[in-house]
């Protein structure tokens, strides 16, 4: 019984794989890597409990479902954008409607000259070079058969592209829909975000899900900074309840470069998400801040790498997890600094609230040294809120309920007070307010 | 003392190799190499055990059996070939001993060399001590004193024949004999060891002690220590470990379990000094160790110190399982690699009972080409309600070939318990060199005064002899890896 288990699972992806009815993009760079994805199909392995990156998260909810492939033609209207949308980027939204461009809901004016965003197919010989650069040579997931799967299937690529020495002013904004209207649905969402010499910009990737019916998601970005770029990833993870969200975010760091990455992971029932910094140059910065709300029977897991491969540089992660209901967190916070990365400076932190009596946490920050002269640490702490700091609202007249919202509310702002998208913070601080009850007027957003 | 003066400096630059690796010729009485079950049985037989002994060496035995040998620890080495071990070696003696004046003076004058107190003539601390030579108990001192509190401290085999209703109860019920591979199969083999037992309301009077060596080049060593403390009892217990140099590699797999009932206190220190190999990684001891403690009356306390600098590669993680409430666990622990040696070393603390506590400081310092890993687990479970832990693991790294490692696991299911976990890893200060050599301190003093203040923390928690032991011991091993 426990081997036929095993041997659903072992082959759930290529299962899936083989039903796929691919669309090919016709970019050259796409359909190498994704020539190189289905090379290995027979060794994707499909992760066990036994596995120690996923010994604390369950992949049953996905193996126990049958997903069919997400239609490329599905009827998204601009109402069920709405809520999202963001005014700072009316002028430069990629709407993706189940891993497809779609150019009616997307909104693409006003780019300074060399600067694109937009699907890959079709896109100008500038990107096309950078494609077929970088394209899939980021996203060093060894062996990880959700990444080669998304390389497999997709069926188009988001991609950013910012010109040497542009500064884009305005976020941009990259919206992937899934829609699990009529049936449960698999689809994919690729996006590739090229940074060249001494570019700058702000470029926001959203997930919404529509419908009632479970769906299964793998995301893969790729973001690449040539030398002294400067480029802001956020990744909003606001997927319905029924979703099941995999994901990789990857980043290729050039020499002084700076790289700030902020996650916020509000949705879905199952999201997994791998992070990973290469940090392949000297004198380059990384941050890597996550924001975790679980509540309900939700599980999230972030299993994030920094890897200093050069010296001279910094980083910074801080992972703030608030755990209630039933929710279980799992954190892995990896750091590397390889043999002769001297000089580097790293610091992460961990904090995790966990507010209920059936919710868990899990976390494993771990640094790996390799070089003398460092200055790494890493803090994690699992708790409640201060009980002074309840008492002192209290003795203000602050109701214990809503003292203990206040503050919830406060300690999740950390993370989102560092996005530098007033309208995005605006309806993540809602967002936070719902989750922990707290009531706030627009007015004191800041 | 932490300070070294120059004749001690000129001392030990002088033995800057290993120390104590001298081997005292013996004769032995050997068993064949290689594991089965007539081997069990013979280990057995000739310690006249009684038929539940038998079964529960079996039982491991067939255990072990169907288990693999780990390989999730952070180190690589060479598998111990396991059918090329001699899994029993004692210096071949005579029966039994009353006093010491009957032990063989050769073993005598190899402890004498070592440094050990065993003539209770020349005893200037008040250290009883149960010394283990390669599997074999040779001689427990001051047990007439002892046995006058009614504590009951003798090798383990002695307990076995004369308490064997204590050992039946709680002998494998901290560690299951299935608990991992290298508990299995000492379970299975091991020889000797030690065995206390401090009854209900007792203090014991001094500190215990036990002092391990492995003398014969192809014996692995397979000790079993057992500490019970009964309800409000109090001991304190010491270990120290050294080998002679050879170029094979020796294994040590020992086994410690330790069980504190209602408001009982086990202190457990250890001072592991194994042959590490050579400068270029030849030889050493493999210390596969498994040490865990129960505290399982509530208000009991159960503090494991350790200070690792030998053994080619190590991995040990002293546990202590909270069980009772508003009971407490402590681990303090300074682990120093060097050449070629490897620690993957660390705790865990498991959390069951109401408003338990524990406390985690852990030192690492790696020179040379060595790697050094804190690999911890702090567990609160959900009924471990306003429970705490506190976590510090601080990592040195001296020389750019070395690398500092840190594994912590932390889990917790329950809303009204806090952990607390916090890490780092620096290079030994330029400037605090600088200026400890412009106070007219040479390079290595400076070093070794540094490193004294880096570990301060759990040398404190060592009783004093063994402070000086341990600090002595750092300034020898970390003599020119710096420069």
């Amino acid at each position: 019984m426990e081997q036929a288990v095993q041997f659903k699972q072992s082959t759930y992806l290529k299962d899936l794989h083989e039903n796929v009815v691919k669309t090919e993009t016709g970019v050259d760079a796409v359909e190498q890597a994704r020539a190189a994805a289905v090379l290995n199909v027979d060794a994707w392995s499909f992760p066990t409990p036994r596995t120690e990156d996923w010994r604390q998260t369950s992949l049953k909810p996905l193996y126990q479902q049958d997903f069919a492939q997400a239609a490329i033609d599905s009827e998204i209207l601009a109402s069920d954008l709405e809520h999202i949308r963001l005014e700072e980027a009316s002028e430069a939204t990629i709407v993706m409607v189940n891993g497809k461009f779609h150019a009616g809901l997307s909104t693409i004016r006003s780019l300074p000259d060399g600067c694109y965003a937009g699907s890959a197919i079709g896109a100008p010989a500038s990107v096309q070079t950078a494609l077929g650069k970088q394209f899939s040579k980021v996203a060093r997931y060894d062996k990880d058969a959700f990444t080669a799967f998304n390389t497999a299937i997709l069926s188009d690529v988001a991609v950013v592209y910012v010109a040497k020495e542009v500064k884009v002013e305005n976020p941009i904004h990259i919206i992937n829909i899934t829609d699990a209207r009529t049936e449960n649905v698999y689809s994919t969402a690729r996006v590739f975000i090229y940074g060249e010499r001494h570019s700058d910009a702000t470029i926001v990737e959203d997930f919404i899900g529509l419908g009632d019916n479970s769906y299964f998601n793998t995301a893969v970005s790729e973001t690449v900074l040539e030398d002294e770029a400067h480029i802001t990833h956020v990744k909003v993870q606001r997927e319905t309840r029924k979703a099941i969200h995999i994901s990789r975010v990857a980043s290729l760091l050039g020499r002084g470069s700076n790289y700030n990455s902020y996650t916020v992971s509000i949705g879905a029932q199952l999201f997994r998400n791998e992070p990973l910094s290469l940090v392949d140059a000297e004198n380059a910065h990384a941050t890597l801040d996550g924001l975790v709300l679980v509540d309900g029977n939700q599980i999230s897991d972030t299993h994030s790498s920094l890897d200093h491969m050069k010296p001279n540089c910094t980083s910074h992660q801080l992972h703030k997890v608030i755990a209630n209901g039933s929710g279980h967190s799992v954190f892995n916070g990896k750091i590397f600094v390889r043999k002769d990365s001297q000089l580097i400076d790293a610091f992460q932190e961990n904090r995790n609230l966990l507010l209920s009596e059936n919710a868990n946490v899990f976390t494993k920050p771990q640094l790996e040294i390799f070089a003398d002269d460092v200055k790494c640490s890493h803090g994690a702490t699992i708790g409640q809120l201060s009980e002074d700091e309840l008492f002192y609202l209290q003795t203000r007249g602050i109701s214990r309920g809503d003292a203990l919202q206040m503050l919830t509310y406060g300690y999740a702002l950390e993370v989102i007070e560092n996005i530098p998208v007033p309208s995005l913070r605006k309806q993540l601080s809602f967002a936070v307010a719902e989750f922990t009850g707290a009531k706030i007027e627009a007015q004191d957003i800041v | 003392m932490s300070r070294l003066t120059e004749a001690e400096a000129v001392e030990t630059a002088a033995s800057r190799k290993y120390k104590y690796g001298f081997t005292t010729k013996m004769e032995y009485e050997e068993f064949p190499r290689g594991l089965n079950e007539d081997i069990i049985r013979e280990i057995s037989r000739r310690k006249n055990e009684p038929e539940w002994m038998l079964e529960f060496r079996l039982k491991s035995f067939h255990h072990w059996l169907t288990m693999e040998e780990p390989d999730w620890p952070n180190v690589h080495y060479q598998k111990p070939n396991y059918d090329d071990i001699i899994y029993y070696s004692s210096p071949k003696e005579k029966p039994k001993k009353d006093s010491l004046d009957e032990v063989d003076p050769d073993i005598l004058e190899t402890y004498e060399k070592l440094g050990i107190p065993l003539h209770e003539q020349k005893m200037l601390q008040n250290v009883a001590v149960d010394a283990v030579f390669d599997s074999v108990s040779v001689a427990t001192t001051f047990k007439k004193k002892l046995a006058e509190a009614g504590v009951i401290f003798c090798s383990i085999s002695e307990a076995i024949q004369d308490h064997p209703e204590l050992v039946k109860k709680y002998m494998g019920s901290v560690i299951p004999t299935n608990d991992n591979f290298f508990a299995a199969l000492n379970s299975a083999v091991f020889s000797d060891g030690s065995f206390c037992f401090v009854p209900k309301g007792v203090k014991c009077p001094m500190e215990l002690s036990t002092y391990f060596r492995i003398n014969n080049p192809d014996s692995g060593q397979f000790e079993r220590t057992l500490i019970i403390a009964e309800e409000g009892a109090e001991v304190s217990y010491l270990e120290g470990c050294t080998a002679p140099m050879f170029d094979t590699n020796q294994l040590h797999a020992a086994v410690v379990e330790l069980v504190a009932l209602e408001d009982a206190d086990i202190k457990y220190s250890t001072v592991q000094n194994w042959y590490p190999g050579d400068e270029n990684g030849v030889g050493g001891i493999f210390n596969f160790v498994t040490k865990r403690g129960i505290c399982k009356g509530d208000r009991a306390k159960i503090s494991w110190t350790q200070v690792e600098t030998g053994s080619a590669v190590t991995w040990k993680y002293p546990s202590v399982i909270l069980k009772g409430d508003n009971s407490v666990g402590e681990f303090y622990s300074v682990a120093l690699t060097n050449d070629y040696q490897q620690a993957d070393t660390g705790t865990k603390m498991i959390h069951l009972g109401k408003n338990t506590r524990s406390t985690i400081i852990s030192k690492g310092i790696s020179a040379g080409k060595s790697q050094n890993s804190y690999r911890g687990l702090v567990k609160i479970g959900k009924k471990a309600h306003g429970s705490r832990n506190y976590s510090v693991c601080d990592s040195m790294l001296i020389g750019s070939e070395c690398g500092a490692h840190t594994f912590p696991f932390i889990e917790s299911s329950n809303n009204t318990s806090s952990i607390e976990h916090e890490a780092t890893t620096s290079k030994i200060g330029e400037d605090q060199i600088f200026y400890l050599q412009q106070r007219g301190l040479d390079e290595e003093q400076a070093i070794s005064l540094i490193i004294n203040g880096f570990c301060k923390e759990v040398f404190k928690e060592l009783p004093l002899e063994f402070a000086v032991e341990a600090t002595k011991l750092l300034s020898i091993k970390l003599e020119g890896s710096v420069g």
